[in-house]
């Protein structure tokens, strides 16, 4: 449903967006993670038409950005960051006038309005959009993302500044919006938000792809060193575990953390039970994207 | 409705419950209606001085005396609006411009709007074609308002009058179109609305002062004028570098003695002279063509009062004020050739104006 070939932006000599290589599967939630200043707002920019690549191409269910951005926008929703509305306008005009410039019939633009008012929670809020919270305009923005019932709907930094509510509601129509076929694309600082609505993710540092696929697949991709943890708790002290392909072992009254190269778990139960022991926990302690994902992007921060 | 037109109608409306917009408007109506009403004091006595001039007219051609005196056009009673309009005309257009695109970038609102199925160049088409709207709306109220005052106290305008009421306004028009380009302008260049209006305002100032400081400027420019050598008569005199009561192309000048006295002499002059304010004058009327306020003053003088050039009689001795004589003002159609370059002035500035906010406005980067 979206693909990129190797989008590019450069301002003023420097690489915002390096030779982006992407493809997004109809029905996907895919969280486009990365730290503040990465490219992702100029990723989706290009991606929605606003910003003119300086190579490369982007499209959208198989059209053309560059050559039909009409096309484009036609069949996506956008719901940028620092949302700004007319604010003189109450949340239903500032709807009704975007709805405008899609082929909606007067009737139709006002019953859809409607609709979208209240499953934002707008609905019968009257008053002018400047009075506004943060969480306010997110949930209109989300409405005005939806006016023309796209089929891809990007979303940047969707849940920034609200509170665990708004966070709650926002995560909730993702979903609800994924369960009815839509494909969304959303971009986030946060791991634990993408974590939250993810199917997909894009890691994207310094303008680059640096990992891309499932949360799992990522957290191999992005893991340098593919060494793993072993626990193990036995009945009794347990022996000095000697196999090669260990690297390190920290013990404990009955347990041990191991630090090996590969998965010896079958030889680490078989010598505890040489040892006359039971075995009472034996498990691989995964490292977790977190930790993954600030490792390679702040270093470990 | 094509994406232009949405966008005009949105705008349109928008400035009809702007309160800076409201509160300038009220402003020029207030003072079309001061204007017309000091005006119309001003044209009732020279209309009973008209009838006055009539009754002794009447009496002396019956000793052979051919003098007819001018009745006074209705025109007059707009004088007063123009002086003013000259100076604070410009308000209007920045108001309604300096924050048409500045304002969206602030408030985020701009990344909304391009993120629909419509081109850029619609959305700038739009927000000219919405604020063009509104301001000829604005100046059509405040001129019909003015009409209206006029036919209210009994002033019926001639088909000249009309003819020249209606050219003034389509210039008032092109003078305040030429500052709303240079607010769009200024807009889509500023990063925020401060600093928008603020370069709107410079520029309206610098357009105030140019043609106060054009003579300085070419003083700076040129040096010194020479001294003017008059060999026809062996006689010398010094200009001390003003161009008062002296004119004329080709080295023959036309001395004005002022003070209503109509005599003139012709001499020739030195060629180090006659080149001199040649190029002096050159160059001050081109830095009063780039200002805006001196080219509407220039259209005004011609259209509003009657004159035959747009140098203005006050300020060039040289230049006749046929109304004040009680002779026929130059027609209209005659006179028109003349405001020709202000005219052309003004449309420059505002095709320049439109076409730096839409090449700016087109590669725009919204982040």
């Amino acid at each position: 449903m979206i693909k990129t070939t190797n989008l590019t932006k450069v301002y003023d000599g420097v690489k915002a967006v390096d030779s982006l290589n992407l493809a997004v599967d109809k029905g996907d939630v895919f969280g486009f993670l990365g730290p503040n200043g990465s490219g992702k707002t100029t990723t989706m920019g290009m991606m929605i038409g606003e910003i003119e690549p300086t190579s490369g191409q982007c499209f959208i269910k198989d059209i053309d950005v560059l050559r039909h951005p009409l096309d484009v926008k036609r069949i996506i929703g956008y719901m940028p960051d620092g949302l700004g509305f007319y604010e003189n306008l109450n949340a239903r005009q500032n709807l009704k006038f975007f709805s405008e410039f899609y082929d909606l019939p007067a009737a139709k633009a006002d019953q859809r309005i409607t609709e979208l008012l209240k499953y934002v929670g707008l609905e019968g809020v009257e008053k002018k959009t400047e009075g506004y919270s943060r969480g306010m305009k997110q949930r209109l923005g989300l409405a005005q993302a939806l006016l023309n019932d796209p089929e891809v709907i990007f979303m940047d930094e969707p849940t920034n500044g609200l509170d665990p509510q708004g966070v709650m509601q926002v995560r909730n129509i993702i979903k609800d919006l994924s369960n009815n076929g839509k494909t969304i694309f959303f971009s986030s600082h946060i791991l634990e938000e993408v974590r939250q609505v993810s199917k997909t993710v894009g890691i994207i540092s310094r303008g680059k792809l640096i990992a891309h696929g499932t949360l799992d697949e990522v957290r191999h991709k992005l893991q340098k060193d593919q060494s793993m943890t072993i626990v193990v708790k036995a009945s009794g002290p347990l022996p000095k575990f000697t196999d090669p392909r260990i690297i390190d072992v920290s013990y404990y009254d009955g347990s041990a953390t191991i630090h090996t190269k590969d998965d010896i778990r079958d030889d680490i139960s078989a010598e505890i039970e040489r040892n006359h022991l039971h075995v009472r926990e034996l498990r691989i302690e995964e490292r977790s994207l977190e930790d993954v994902f600030l490792e390679t992007i702040y270093g470990g921060a | 409705m094509r994406s232009e037109f949405i966008i005009a109608v949105k705008e349109f409306k928008d400035y009809l419950s702007s309160r800076a917009f409201l509160a300038i408007f009220g402003l020029l109506v207030l003072i079309m209606i001061a204007s017309i009403v000091t005006g119309t004091g001003t044209y009732n006595e020279r209309l009973s001085t008209y009838n006055s001039e009539l009754t002794r007219a009447a009496s002396a051609a019956s000793n052979g005396s051919t003098f007819q005196p001018e009745m006074p056009s209705m025109m007059l009673v707009f004088e007063s609006f123009c002086s003013i309009f000259v100076l604070v005309g410009w308000a209007l257009p920045i108001v309604i411009g300096f924050s048409l695109i500045s304002k969206e970038k602030e408030s985020g609102s701009l990344k909304l709007l391009l993120a629909r199925p419509t081109f850029r160049d619609s959305i700038i088409n739009g927000k000219i074609l919405g604020s063009t709207a509104i301001l000829v709306l604005s100046l059509a109220a405040a001129f019909l308002v003015g009409l209206a005052i006029l036919l209210f106290e009994g002033i019926i305008p001639s088909g000249d009058d009309l003819l020249r009421l209606i050219t003034f306004f389509i210039l008032v028009v092109l003078f305040s179109v030429a500052f709303l380009a240079i607010a769009i302008a200024a807009s889509s260049l500023a990063k925020n609305s401060t600093m928008a209006i603020l370069i709107a305002l410079v520029i309206a100032l610098f357009s105030i002062m140019v043609p106060y400081f054009s003579d300085s400027i070419c003083q700076v420019a040129l040096g010194t004028a020479p001294t003017a050598m008059i060999p026809a008569t062996g006689s010398s005199s010094s200009t001390g570098g003003s161009t008062g009561g002296i004119s004329g192309p080709g080295g023959n000048i036309v001395v004005n003695y002022g003070g209503g006295r109509n005599n003139t002499v012709q001499m020739q002059i030195n060629p180090e002279y006659t080149s001199y304010m040649n190029t002096r004058n050159s160059i001050t009327e081109a830095l009063d063509l780039i200002s805006p306020t001196s080219d509407l003053t220039g259209i005004s003088n011609v259209v509003v009062s009657g004159e035959q050039n747009p140098v203005s009689s006050s300020g060039m001795a040289g230049a006749f004020n046929f109304r004040q004589r009680g002779m026929s003002a130059p027609t209209l159609g005659g006179t028109l050739p003349s405001i020709l370059p202000q005219v052309l002035s003004l449309i420059v500035i505002a095709i320049a104006g439109f076409a730096i906010s839409y090449a700016k406005f087109i590669r725009m980067d919204v982040r």
